[in-house]
């Protein structure tokens, strides 16, 4: 081992390696789009660097479409007639 | 940071650092698979959710019997969830699932055995190594664009105890082929094939819907990531 952290449980099973990649979520964002528009959300930090994951959980929504930004992500509603609701998650990996 | 914590792995990618939440298993189970025969006659096995379970969950999944090739997706109610195979596919098959949930919102462990637990700064709790963890085997990211986009592929050496991340995009499209009788949803499937060891997307129909003569698709960015609970 190099460096870094081990955890082990009480049965001795490892928690946490030394190679390990853990999921961790930053926050999760809900809001409403008006029909054919975008709203910006703001979220420190965020870039397409790899490390940053989001979702849109929306699912059942067709006409929401998710992009992602510099320390913003964008929500575009597409359906020319409603309104829509998003719910965004952020996470990091 | 300015006080506190801060693990990474030996690739420099942080594990642990007190300010944003470590994903655990709040709850787990298996379920049958649901689908939607070519009548539009649907067969659901739903998952009630567990009471206190947070808004902002994750459903991870991965088939139970590790063997052939099998698709799924997940559609999420008010009340619960279910897991769908493509459009017509009959064969029955079992899924096993956890929600995932961050630590915080893990339930009171009254009697911890020895280990690690990590804070953030307003006293809520970011790790517990008395929880299952998610540890990340591999991660992509699409950009859904249309019925015809190529979703990614994970190729991995090993398929056992491998779960994918279901929570995203499942409904991605309508298309009017079946006019004037039906349309026919797309919905973003995850394939698991046990033989090939690989986790590829795949944006299959998954029910037929009201006919339409026009139509829609909406995605855009999505994230697709698997590992194993340790």
């Amino acid at each position: 081992m190099a460096y870094g952290l081990n955890v082990w449980d009480a049965s001795g099973n490892v928690r946490l390696d030394t190679s390990d990649r853990e999921f961790r979520y930053v926050a999760f964002y809900t809001g409403s789009v008006s029909a054919s528009s975008s709203t910006n959300v703001s979220v420190s930090g965020l870039t397409n660097d790899g490390t940053w994951g989001l979702n849109e959980t929306q699912g059942s929504n067709l006409f929401l479409e998710l992009s992602i930004g510099t320390n913003q992500f964008t929500v575009t509603n597409t359906n020319s007639f409603n309104s829509g609701t998003y719910n965004v998650q952020v996470f990091r990996i | 940071m300015s006080y506190g914590i801060l693990v990474t792995n030996a690739s420099g990618f942080t594990q642990i650092d007190g300010t944003y939440d470590n994903i655990s298993s709040f709850s787990s189970g298996t379920v049958a698979r649901s689908y939607v025969t070519s009548s539009g006659s649907q067969v659901l096995n739903k998952v009630t959710f567990p009471s206190n379970t947070p808004t902002d969950y994750l459903l991870f999944a991965k088939p139970s019997a590790q063997t052939t090739l099998r698709q799924i997706t997940v559609a999420v109610y008010s009340d619960g969830f279910a897991f769908f195979t493509p459009w017509q596919a009959s064969d029955n098959f079992n899924i096993d699932y956890f929600i995932g949930v961050r630590s915080e919102d893990m339930p009171a462990n009254n009697s911890p055995d020895h280990g690690l637990e990590v804070y953030k700064a307003n006293g809520d709790q970011a790790y517990s190594s008395n929880n299952p963890n998610f540890k990340v085997s591999a991660v992509s990211f699409d950009d859904l664009s249309s019925t015809s986009t190529t979703p990614s592929a994970f190729t991995v050496s090993s398929m056992t105890g491998i779960y994918t991340l279901m929570s995203g995009k499942n409904y991605v499209g309508r298309s009017p082929q079946g006019w004037p009788s039906y349309s026919i949803i797309y919905s973003f499937f995850q394939e698991f094939d046990y033989t090939a060891k690989t986790i590829t997307g795949k944006i299959t129909p998954v029910t037929n819907a009201a006919p339409s003569q026009s139509g829609s698709f909406g995605g855009g960015f999505k994230t697709n990531l698997i590992g194993t609970l340790t």
